[in-house]
């Protein structure tokens, strides 16, 4: 079984990159100035991400904010809010606010990531919110209700990816913490329309990852067990390994690097794990962080990524 | 009367930011002393513009540090508050602060908080103490200063501990057969206790002791983890900390979930006030009807769950604001300006909700050091002073 390895969100900043983004603030450094400092320090990155093998390459996201403020900026019909907590993290992102129907505005889209830096010969792929999150977490004054959001939503990510993936071939990571989180897991009445949305948006894209964290993905597996395209990624600091059984079958991508601990994983700290995995049938898999590595400082978050070479070798052996 | 007070920090003035880094002051530098000096009316400021023209070294620090304490007291006087403190100038920033300061901490590097600021991010790798006071020589500092009633702004122990990495605590509860989440909890709690009792207690104690009477407990965390047990380990750690002193205590909270913290605040102790951000959820336009103040909606829940002590409502917007510019608040580059008749009906808002105005004081809904320039900041202070004048009227 081929087990693959990759980002999974928003990476850390360097501390050369810190010291640029404060320096822009101060008005001390231009806006082309802190942007070659973007760009150089996400060359850094890839160069990691290639050096460590994985399967696909992202771009770290570094310019990124927060999960959802580049992309709600490139769309009409929303703008960004008052901030609010992040889940339960000390990041904070400011909140969509709704105001009439959703489209994507001019040629934003071409912003959002420096899809010029990942390398030619590799396979890559981006990070967006989905649907359902960018729904939960929105001010909706003009849909009404979610199974009207949702849908909006869903049609600006698919134009997104497929407008994305016209000029090369990349894969999805749809961000779905609110399908997991207690207080903002999807009704019954909701379900079938998330699904149904990100199956179409899964259908264009080569590779697509509804990655859910920040909650127990066992508390959803009817929802989970309907997606048929996309893979699903589950976070393993909230999920027992045995409620992966019901995935027997799946395409699944293990949370397993803990964006929230200091500590790297080491394939012997990880060994318990590994054991119950392999007795599971899954039909693909992958690992990945469990959510954003921006929580932790970057040279811990960097050798956590070298980590992931280490895992996939592990399991593959 | 509704009081007027700041909530904690501004920004360091460039002087002192150069002076601290240990670098000569520059032709600005000195321009920035002259000119706040003049218009706060610092007595003897020449004395820091003689100060900063001499070479850079530790005695020349701790002197500048004295001034900058002087310059954010008067700064905040001027502006016409009533409770006042130093602007948290001495302090990198509010947790580094302090978990610079405990035994058994280790600094690993920076992380973001929110958009372009960050904070270092410390790991517990051992037992902890305090191995040095923490706001002590500031306090006597403007103490020694102020004109107006001090109020100090400490980092509560539930905060410290959320921030913090840990190793120490974890490792020590690790079985195989646990419950993830229950050693989490379990080392947090003990994290928060001794936090509390080794750290913040000795340091409370020897503020008092030294005359202050005021002491706000800022914690941002709170409601991150809106579980029952985290609030309850809250409420804990509240009490804990101000257990048996004979000072008032506040907390002080912003981007918190206040359905949920509101639950909990009738349980806190000793707390004489709750300084609570609003300002940022809420319209720029004017009114004192529910629909016109959606940011203050909320405040009604800590009524209806049995909170009786005092409020510090939060008034002005302190992130950077993007949006189109309102007749009430307009904008100077990301900062807005709220006019005093914003202030105005957000205070009646709450008057009404609340009902006795002499249980609401005014404030920013944090601290200011957001802001990079004081001149703007003193407008948006000014206005909200004139605001609680004018609220005094209707």
């Amino acid at each position: 079984m081929r087990t693959l390895a990759f980002l999974s969100g928003i990476h850390s900043r360097s501390e050369e990159l810190i010291d640029s983004t404060k320096a822009f603030d101060r008005a001390g450094i231009s806006d082309s100035r802190l942007e070659m400092c973007y760009r150089e320090d996400t060359r850094k990155l890839i160069g990691l991400e290639v050096e460590a093998e994985l399967d696909f390459i992202c771009d770290g996201m570094l310019r990124w904010h927060d999960p959802l403020r580049p992309f709600i900026r490139s769309l009409e019909g929303v703008v960004p809010g008052p901030y609010y907590r992040w889940f339960e993290t000390n990041t904070f992102f400011r909140k969509p606010i709704v105001k009439g129907e959703l489209s994507i505005a001019g040629n934003s889209l071409e912003q959002l990531f420096f899809l010029d830096l990942l390398p030619s010969d590799k396979d890559s792929l981006v990070v967006l919110p989905g649907p359902y999150t960018l729904s939960r977490l929105s001010e909706d004054e003009y849909y009404g209700d979610v199974l009207s959001l949702v849908p909006a939503y869903a049609k600006t990510l698919d134009y997104t990816v497929r407008r994305l993936s016209s000029a090369r071939k990349l894969g999805v990571v749809l961000s779905e913490p609110c399908l997991v989180y207690d207080g903002t897991r999807p009704d019954k009445k909701a379900l079938s329309v998330i699904v149904e949305e990100i199956e179409k948006i899964a259908s264009n894209s080569s590779f697509c990852l509804v990655h859910t964290y920040f909650g127990d993905a066992s508390k959803i597996l009817n929802l989970l067990d309907s997606f048929s395209k996309p893979w699903i990624g589950v976070d393993l600091t909230e999920t027992y390994v045995e409620a992966l059984n019901a995935f027997h079958g799946k395409k699944v991508a293990l949370g397993i690097l803990d964006s929230l601990s200091p500590i790297v994983e080491t394939p012997s700290s990880l060994k318990r794990l590994f054991d119950k995995v392999k007795k599971i049938d899954f039909a693909s898999i992958a690992f990945c962080p469990n959510t954003d590595l921006r929580y932790l400082p970057r040279e811990i978050s960097d050798n956590k990524i070298r980590s992931l070479k280490l895992l996939k070798k592990m399991m593959e052996d | 009367m509704y009081a007027t007070q700041e909530i904690g920090s501004l920004p360091k003035p460039r002087w002192y930011v150069r002076s601290r880094r240990g670098l000569p002051a520059t032709y600005e530098d000195v321009d920035e002393a002259r000119y706040w000096g003049v218009k706060l009316g610092i007595e003897d400021h020449g004395e820091l513009i003689r100060l900063l023209r001499k070479p850079a070294g530790s005695q020349r620090r701790e002197k500048v540090e004295r001034w900058a304490i002087t310059y954010a007291i008067r700064f905040l006087e001027s502006a016409g508050l009533d409770r006042v403190y130093t602007g948290e100038v001495s302090r990198v920033e509010m947790y580094e602060h302090v978990a610079g300061k405990i035994g058994g901490f280790k600094q690993l590097g920076r992380v973001q908080s929110i958009d372009n600021r960050y904070y270092k991010v410390f790991v517990v790798e051992d037992s902890i103490s305090r191995v040095a006071p923490i706001y002590i020589q500031e306090f006597k500092i403007a103490k020694e200063v102020a004109r107006k009633e001090l109020k100090v702004p400490i980092a509560g122990p539930y905060t410290l501990a959320d921030w913090t990495l840990d190793l120490y605590y974890t490792s020590r509860l690790q079985q195989p057969s646990m419950n993830l989440s229950k050693v989490g909890l379990e080392a947090r709690r003990n994290l928060v206790e001794d936090i509390t009792r080794k750290v913040l207690r000795p340091e409370v104690r020897a503020l008092i002791e030294s005359g202050a009477t005021w002491i706000q407990v800022d914690e941002p965390a709170v409601t991150a983890h809106p579980n029952n047990e985290d609030m309850k380990l809250f409420v804990e750690s509240f009490n804990m900390l101000t257990k048996g002193f004979s000072a008032k205590f506040s907390l002080h909270n912003c981007q918190g979930r206040y359905d949920v913290l509101s639950k909990y605040v009738a349980e806190l102790k000793n707390c004489h006030q709750l300084a609570l951000e609003f300002a940022n959820r809420d319209s720029l336009s004017l009114g004192t009807e529910d629909e016109d103040r959606p940011g203050y909606r909320e405040l009604k829940l800590f009524e209806q769950n049995g909170f009786n002590g005092n409020y510090g409502i939060g008034v002005l917007h302190v992130l950077d604001y993007v949006g189109p510019p309102q007749e009430n608040a307009p904008c100077e580059g990301e900062t807005l300006i709220e006019s005093p008749e914003l202030v105005r009906d957000r205070l009646i808002y709450a008057t009404k909700v609340i009902g006795d105005p002499s249980r609401i004081s005014a404030n920013p809904d944090c601290g200011l050091r957001t802001r990079r320039n004081w001149a703007t900041i003193m407008k948006k202070l000014a206005n909200m002073v004139k605001g609680a004048r004018q609220a005094e009227l209707l």
